[in-house]
């Protein structure tokens, strides 16, 4: 149970990757304030796939996602010389990019936008080369419910389930990055896990 | 445990992210309860359905756009955004988009509420006109009872009904006024607006620098002279309303610069020079004197109609008056 957490979506160990990043993000940022121009490139490649994941989980919507990521970096651009390190250069980010995501959320009405992405639906379509026909039927018929099923919460229980179970973080990293309590946190896990375990009910 | 486990604390042992005393709890609790487990088990299948997600790679122009926007931040860093960039920006803060809209908002009612007074303005001057006439109308009410009076004395014959008083009082002193007034109602331009001021002061003026003491020495004259009998009694309650008066007057009004006038439900025509009421012999109808100094007038073909000014029409049987607008206003009929 939760053996899944404890290592990272690129399967590197998070002890590791933690250190590594620290050291990789202090330098970063120290050439960042020193005005070498290289230096948030580097930044925008290491954060730009998880951020626009998180975008497009959260939006629902490729365009959408594409918007957020790059509200997202010119934030985190324009911010960054007054980034103290009180948390981690990537919750830092992800908070950023969490914030965006519910602007645009909030113009839109709340709800992700329901439509395929037809690039996604590729890399998928890509990735279940490497499993078993059951396990592709299986997988995909699950992410594809459960997908669906996020696309019905509410945009706060939609991030804490996504920072939680796609993206792999702990109650309190999720804390810090949604700038809320570890038991509020706990709460809107639990209940957006519920509320798409409801749903899934209904429909399978 | 009491009761089953708050789903919670379900999703939380879920995650491991339970104390050592709920954990055993929870576990105790799941060993007897099949609907709780039931429940684990959609948890676990949500949580892994979310981690199946795959990961999308962002779409290569999506560098591009970018490195574009990121260019353009660093450009207003040192210039500053540009106004549309301002707007979208200070639009953009969850703050002040409310804000601008509560200021749009109350910039359209203050419009409103300014264009509304100055409607209302509008309709006070209009209404101290009426009130002006009304007033007025009052002295020619019981002017033109006088009037009828003196016309019966100096034709010699009686004056016409009570009801036909009524209708001499529209023709009282403030009769052009009244009608200019009217066409200032009927108008509905800002320009006509204007127009009427301009119609309107000359009219005053030469009503004021004349009628002062004529209106006094009226006023006494009909107070010592005009009982209240019935008949005024009558024609005040028949009396119409100022906006019919108005309405009068400008038919009135439009009469008067034609050569085919209405006065008091009576028609005139120039004939030869001279008004002829229609239906009846050519002789003369009406007489123009000038008020100002009780003479007789010029003959209104040879001096232009305006510049006769206040006039009384001396009719077969009763006498009214009629105030003309100024030459600029009033073609010669």
């Amino acid at each position: 149970m939760g053996g899944d957490r404890r290592r990272h979506r690129d399967n590197r160990p998070m002890t590791l990757t933690a250190s590594a990043s620290l050291r990789d993000e202090t330098r970063l940022l120290e050439r960042h304030r020193q005005g070498d121009a290289e230096a948030f490139g580097e930044l925008y490649r290491q954060f730009e796939t998880m951020v626009y994941n998180l975008a497009l989980r959260m939006s629902g919507n490729p365009a959408d996602a594409e918007d957020i990521t790059q509200e997202t970096f010119v934030r985190a651009y324009r911010h960054l010389k007054k980034f103290k390190g009180k948390s981690s250069l990537k919750t830092w980010i992800y908070r950023i990019a969490i914030n965006c995501s519910n602007t645009r959320l909030r113009k839109r009405g709340q709800r992700a936008a329901r439509q395929v992405d037809d690039g996604e639906a590729r890399l998928e379509r890509e990735s279940d080369g490497k499993r078993s026909p059951e396990e592709r039927a299986v997988a995909t018929d699950l992410s594809e419910a459960v997908r669906a099923g996020l696309e019905e919460l509410p945009a706060h229980y939609r991030e804490a389930v996504l920072l939680r179970d796609f993206e792999d973080m702990s109650y309190a990293e999720i804390a810090q990055i949604l700038g809320v309590r570890i038991g509020t946190v706990r709460s809107r896990i639990a209940r957006g896990r519920e509320q798409v375990r409801q749903w899934l009910e209904t429909r399978i | 445990m009491s009761g089953h486990p708050a789903i919670e604390l379900l999703s939380s042992y879920l995650d491991e992210e339970v104390t050592v005393k709920q954990l055993r709890l929870v576990e105790n609790h799941l060993e007897e309860c099949a609907r709780c487990k039931r429940t684990l088990e959609g948890l676990r299948v949500v949580a892994v359905g979310v981690r199946r997600l795959e990961s999308v790679e962002p779409p290569p122009t999506l560098g591009i756009a970018m490195e574009r926007r990121l260019r353009l931040a660093a450009l207003e860093d040192v210039r500053g955004p540009d106004l549309e960039g301002k707007m979208k920006r200070w639009l953009g803060q969850p703050v002040l988009a409310p804000a601008f809209a509560v200021v749009l908002a109350l910039g359209a009612i203050l419009y409103l509420f300014s264009y509304g007074l100055a409607q209302r303005e509008e309709g006070r001057t209009r209404l101290i006109v009426a009130s002006a006439q009304s007033k007025e109308g009052e002295v020619g009410r019981q002017t033109g009872a006088m009037l009828k009076d003196q016309s019966a004395d100096e034709v010699g014959r009686d004056g016409e009904a009570g009801g036909r008083v009524v209708a001499d009082a529209p023709f009282s002193e403030p009769a052009a006024e009244r009608a200019v007034a009217a066409d200032a109602l009927a108008s509905t331009t800002a320009s006509e607006e204007t127009d009427l001021a301009a119609k309107l002061e000359p009219v005053r003026a030469d009503r004021d620098g004349l009628e002062p003491a004529r209106s006094e020495s009226r006023a006494s004259e009909v107070a010592g002279l005009v009982a209240p009998g019935r008949e005024v009694e009558a024609a005040a309650a028949q009396m119409p309303s100022a906006p019919q008066v108005a309405e009068e007057r400008l038919e009135a009004f439009a009469d008067a610069v034609a050569p085919v006038r209405s006065i008091a439900d009576r028609v005139f025509v120039r004939q030869n020079g001279v008004w002829v009421e229609r239906g009846l012999d050519s002789e003369p109808a009406a007489e123009l004197v000038d008020l100002r100094d009780g003479s007789a007038a010029p003959d209104p073909d040879l001096v232009p109609f305006a510049e006769l000014g206040r006039v009384r029409l001396r009719l077969r049987e009763r006498v009214v008056e009629v105030v003309f607008p100024p030459a600029s206003e009033n073609p010669r009929p």
